[in-house]
């Protein structure tokens, strides 16, 4: 469908939507970032530690897909450890979620998190960075519904559109971010093919 | 718990009127609701600039119309892949079976604490009380909810329980039951204190409930949107988790799901997409899930043509956030536990008669409401036929059914009328308003506003017999027309000048002007009251009189009129063949008198300007039923700015009903008197000296309040400046006025 509002670049397709993405993320009060190497990527992520000691918790979804990026972590100093059950981080500091798609008509990342201990840091920590590889960014919420249907195949799935960090604005519709979901919401794209599984998106 | 004026609002047990006399004693509910209903169309009107508003709604209205139409296929279908994905599914056929299932499955699992997430089903079948009474405690988990739930009120708005209150109200029971200190002022800080609160609910819970915002046919996957993150914690953490769920909620696939969340999004909270949309197809690996089906009167509203299309509703409310009476009342009042215009339709049949009696009474017909329903629900009909229900089933005020009763015959209407023409002199003298403020009854109704007198000859006494065709002043397309003139009955005997100036005006450009004789109301007064025999009889009258003259186009200056000879009367006979073929050639040929000039006479810019070249300041009122009933916005801009060359200072809030509403005024005074000096305030920051509109029941409500206030205004009917232009221009040409 046409979303009228955005000026037609001139950059490259990736950027124009990395662009957009952006736009649309801040919007929901998000920041979105495009690493062009696993070590920037790294560099980003490490910067949202509070304390550079802290733990930066994780699933197996994200070691398993990004092994790379765990081990740029790792070579940091960062401490990256899988989460159990969602006690087992609750209000944590830094979570890393992987992002099966990111839409940038919206500024969302897809969470597939179909097992419990996946979904804990993207429930419980105070700060979420979304890893999402960039060949799997879409321009539009309609890509979400094969993605979706595909998902559903599994007969058992939990699969989220994630638009910005957690909010409120039940009291006089003053906005106040932070309340049972993160506080801080970041998104990093990928270089491509950075993955070490393919994203059949 | 401190005892404010609002207190007893939101508790079920309190009468409509006493609801709604706390509420209007209430200034503070007032302001918050009026602040709130101005951010969200400000930012609605922002955010569904990027799409296709009309294209996405027909698009979701077609997803819900297949998927209510083919319930039990798509039922079969969702059924069947939830089950697979290890779902257990129940069906409730009432309120009374939804809660004993939920109770029976919290007993067998010795669950005694219960999160729960947003769902106005759990708050119609009164869920919370039932498990309160087995001895389970309920803890709502989303901020407005919780607030509510802390005040022992129930939610006043489906998408934002609290809207009602103020910060200091929050930070007034936070402080009392969270037993420390909490800022009456600072929201961030309640925010956090309340998650805090809330935070260890999730994790000590043995059950998990949520709603669902859809269910999706094609694979069984339950959508539930939050901004909080509540509903995401709610069913992941507890190890059963229950979904709340009325059949209405499926969506044949995930496409529908997809266009769903873009309009809900926008529609609710003014966003691109709500923080969280969650879908969830079966239970976590180690947890259990159940789905309660919940048909509680839905299988009835289906079975009803007239009502059907409320199911397609999902839940923005933003309904309420245009609703005049709602942002003057509050939910609590304005509906029973579904508030804003689809509670007033749904009540009656989730909540019986008695409880949609009172709360329909407040609409006022305005139609803002599906002009922003992002299924496209024709709220405004469905509530008449709430309220026709009403008043079949209870009856109606005997006063007033003693009135529409002799309206409807115009014999009894015609001599009444006159005799009032010659009783209201000792209180006129002469004068064209009553300062009603002097009146010793209807005081509370008639203090803030004068009545208009009757008019000394009314129209039909003016214009009998049609004029000689005139050669048009300047060329246009109505040259030649025949053209019948509907004045209503409000131009007919209270405003004569203004029926005048529309024959001054067709006349003008060429038009032969027929006055079709003996014509009456057209049935609109007894149609808003519910009144259905006198709504048809008087209906019939004035089709009758409509169809004994033969004209091209039947034109009047009411935009009310129009719409009920256009709109209303094919509903009105919808299972009268005989009639019904009648009243869809009568509608063929309705229009109203601005939609005329400019798209048959098609009047060239710049063809009415002033003689001297000044052009006039006005601001423009658009009618309700002009504006959300019959969708005039260019049509008398065009008129105003275009062909007289004049310019339009544009009210705020235009989309704002004037507080008239017919009978509604003296119904609902405190009300309509808000209303009515809302919009006065608003006409008069314009600074324009002029309001310009096009319906007489706004015009009479405006000039009351002018001139019982005093304000420095004047209100016209747009016919009354055309027809000055063309005797103008009639004077230049050398031939006299025509009156």
């Amino acid at each position: 469908m046409d979303h009228r509002g955005d000026a037609v670049t001139e950059m490259g397709a990736d950027e124009a939507l990395f662009a957009r993405f952006s736009t649309r993320l801040a919007a929901a009060g998000g920041i979105a970032h495009r690493a062009s190497t696993v070590e920037e990527a790294a560099k980003v992520i490490a910067e949202r530690l509070t304390d550079p000691a802290g733990v930066i918790w994780t699933s197996a979804q994200v070691v398993d897909a990004q092994p790379d990026l765990v081990a740029a972590l790792d070579r940091r100093g960062c401490a990256v450890r899988v989460a159990g059950d969602p006690a087992s981080v609750r209000d944590q500091p830094l979570g890393l979620a992987l992002a099966r798609m990111a839409i940038a008509e919206t500024g969302s990342v897809l969470l597939h998190e179909s097992a419990i201990p996946d979904r804990s840091v993207s429930l419980m920590t105070n700060v979420l960075v979304a890893v999402c590889p960039l060949e799997a960014l879409r321009p539009s919420l309609d890509d979400a519904a094969p993605v979706l249907r595909e998902i559903s195949r599994a007969h058992g799935s939990y699969a989220t559109l994630v638009t910005g960090p957690s909010r409120t604005a039940d009291i006089e519709r003053q906005l106040t971010v932070g309340v049972q979901g993160p506080g801080e919401m970041h998104v990093v794209f990928m270089p491509a093919h950075s993955a070490s599984q393919a994203t059949d998106v | 718990m401190a005892t404010t004026p609002a207190e007893s609002l939101g508790h079920p047990e309190t009468s409509f009127d006493d609801r709604y006399h706390e509420a209007v004693e209430n200034a503070q509910l007032s302001r918050n609701l009026t602040t709130f209903q101005q951010s969200w169309r400000r930012d609605r009107g922002v955010i569904m600039e990027e799409v296709d508003f009309e294209t996405l709604r027909r698009r979701m209205k077609g997803a819900k119309t297949d998927a209510i139409d083919h319930l039990d296929h798509y039922l079969h279908q969702f059924v069947g892949q939830v089950e697979q994905a290890g779902t257990t599914v129940h069906f409730a056929a009432d309120a009374d079976e939804a809660t004993a299932i939920i109770r029976d499955i919290a007993r067998q699992r010795g669950v005694k604490l219960v999160a729960k997430s947003k769902s106005m089903v759990s708050e119609e079948i009164e869920l919370n009380e039932v498990l309160h009474e087995d001895g389970v405690e309920v803890v709502e988990t989303d901020l407005g909810e919780w607030i509510v739930q802390l005040r022992g009120e129930r939610p006043s708005h489906m998408v934002m329980p609290a809207i009602h209150l103020a910060r200091q109200q929050v930070g007034d029971v936070f402080t009392q039951r969270l037993g420390r200190e909490i800022s009456r002022e600072n929201v961030q800080e309640q925010v956090h204190a309340a998650k805090d609160a809330i935070r260890d609910v999730f994790f000590e819970a043995g059950m998990g409930i949520t709603g669902a915002n859809a269910l999706i046919a094609e694979s069984g996957t339950v959508m539930m949107v939050t901004n909080e993150g509540n509903g995401r914690l709610t069913s992941s953490i507890p190890p059963v988790h229950v979904v709340l769920a009325g059949i209405e909620k499926l969506v044949p696939t995930y496409e529908d799901a997809i266009t769903q969340l873009r309009l809900l999004a926008r529609s609710a909270t003014a966003q691109r997409l709500t923080v969280y949309s969650t879908f969830i197809q079966g239970p976590s690996p180690g947890h259990e899930m159940h789905l309660v089906l919940v048909d509680n009167g839905r299988r009835t509203m289906r079975e009803l043509p007239e009502f059907r299309e409320a199911l397609h509703c999902i839940r923005c409310a933003a309904c309420a956030n245009v609703c005049p009476p709602y942002r003057e009342v509050g939910g609590h009042v304005f509906g029973h536990i579904y508030s804003g215009a689809i509670g007033l339709v749904v009540t009656p049949f989730l909540h019986g008669i008695d409880a949609a009696a009172g709360p329909q009474s407040l609409c006022l017909s305005c139609n803002a409401c599906e002009t922003v329903c992002p299924v496209h629900i024709p709220l405004p009909r469905q509530i008449l036929d709430v309220r026709k229900m009403v008043v079949e089933q209870k009856g109606m005020k005997r006063a007033k059914q003693v009135i529409l009763s002799a309206y409807a015959r115009p014999s009894v209407a015609n001599v009444l009328l006159k005799i009032g023409t010659r009783a209201q002199l000792p209180v006129t003298r002469g004068k064209p308003l009553i300062r009603a403020r002097k009146l010793p009854v209807l005081n509370k109704q008639t203090r803030w506003r004068s009545l208009p007198a009757l008019a000394r000859r009314p129209l039909r006494d003016r214009v009998t017999t049609p004029a000689p065709a005139k050669d048009a002043t300047i060329p246009n397309g109505a040259a030649g027309k025949a053209v019948a003139l509907f004045p209503g009955c409000m131009t007919d005997r209270l405003y004569p000048e203004q029926g005048q100036a529309i024959v001054t005006v067709l006349e003008g450009l060429g038009a032969r002007v027929v006055h079709p004789s003996a014509l009456h109301c057209c049935g609109l007064i007894p149609n808003n009251s519910g009144d259905v025999p006198n709504a048809k009889r008087m209906a019939l009258q004035t089709m009758a009189r409509l169809e004994s003259v033969g004209a091209d186009y039947i034109i009047s200056g009411s935009a009310s009129c129009v719409a009920m000879m256009a709109q209303d009367y094919l509903h009105l006979f919808r299972n009268d063949p005989e009639p019904l073929a009648r009243a869809e050639a009568i509608a063929a040929k309705v229009m109203d008198f601005t939609s005329f000039l400019v798209n048959v006479a098609q009047l060239p810019a710049g063809s009415l300007t002033a003689p001297d070249g000044a052009a006039r300041t006005v601001t423009y009122h658009d009618s309700c039923q002009g504006l959300n009933a019959l969708g005039l916005k260019a049509e008398p801009r065009v008129l105003i700015e275009e062909v007289m060359g004049d310019t339009i200072v544009e009210l705020a809030e235009n989309t704002l009903c004037c507080g008239f509403g017919g009978s509604f005024s003296f119904e609902y005074p405190d009300v309509s008197e808000r209303l009515m000096n809302r919009k006065l305030d608003n006409a008069q920051a314009t600074g324009a000296p002029v309001i310009v509109t096009d319906n007489q029941g706004c015009i009479m409500h405006l000039r009351g309040g002018i001139d019982a206030a005093g304000r420095p205004m004047r209100v016209r009917h747009i016919a009354e400046l055309l027809a000055e232009r063309i005797e103008q221009r009639e004077g230049v040409a050398g031939s006299p006025p025509s009156r």
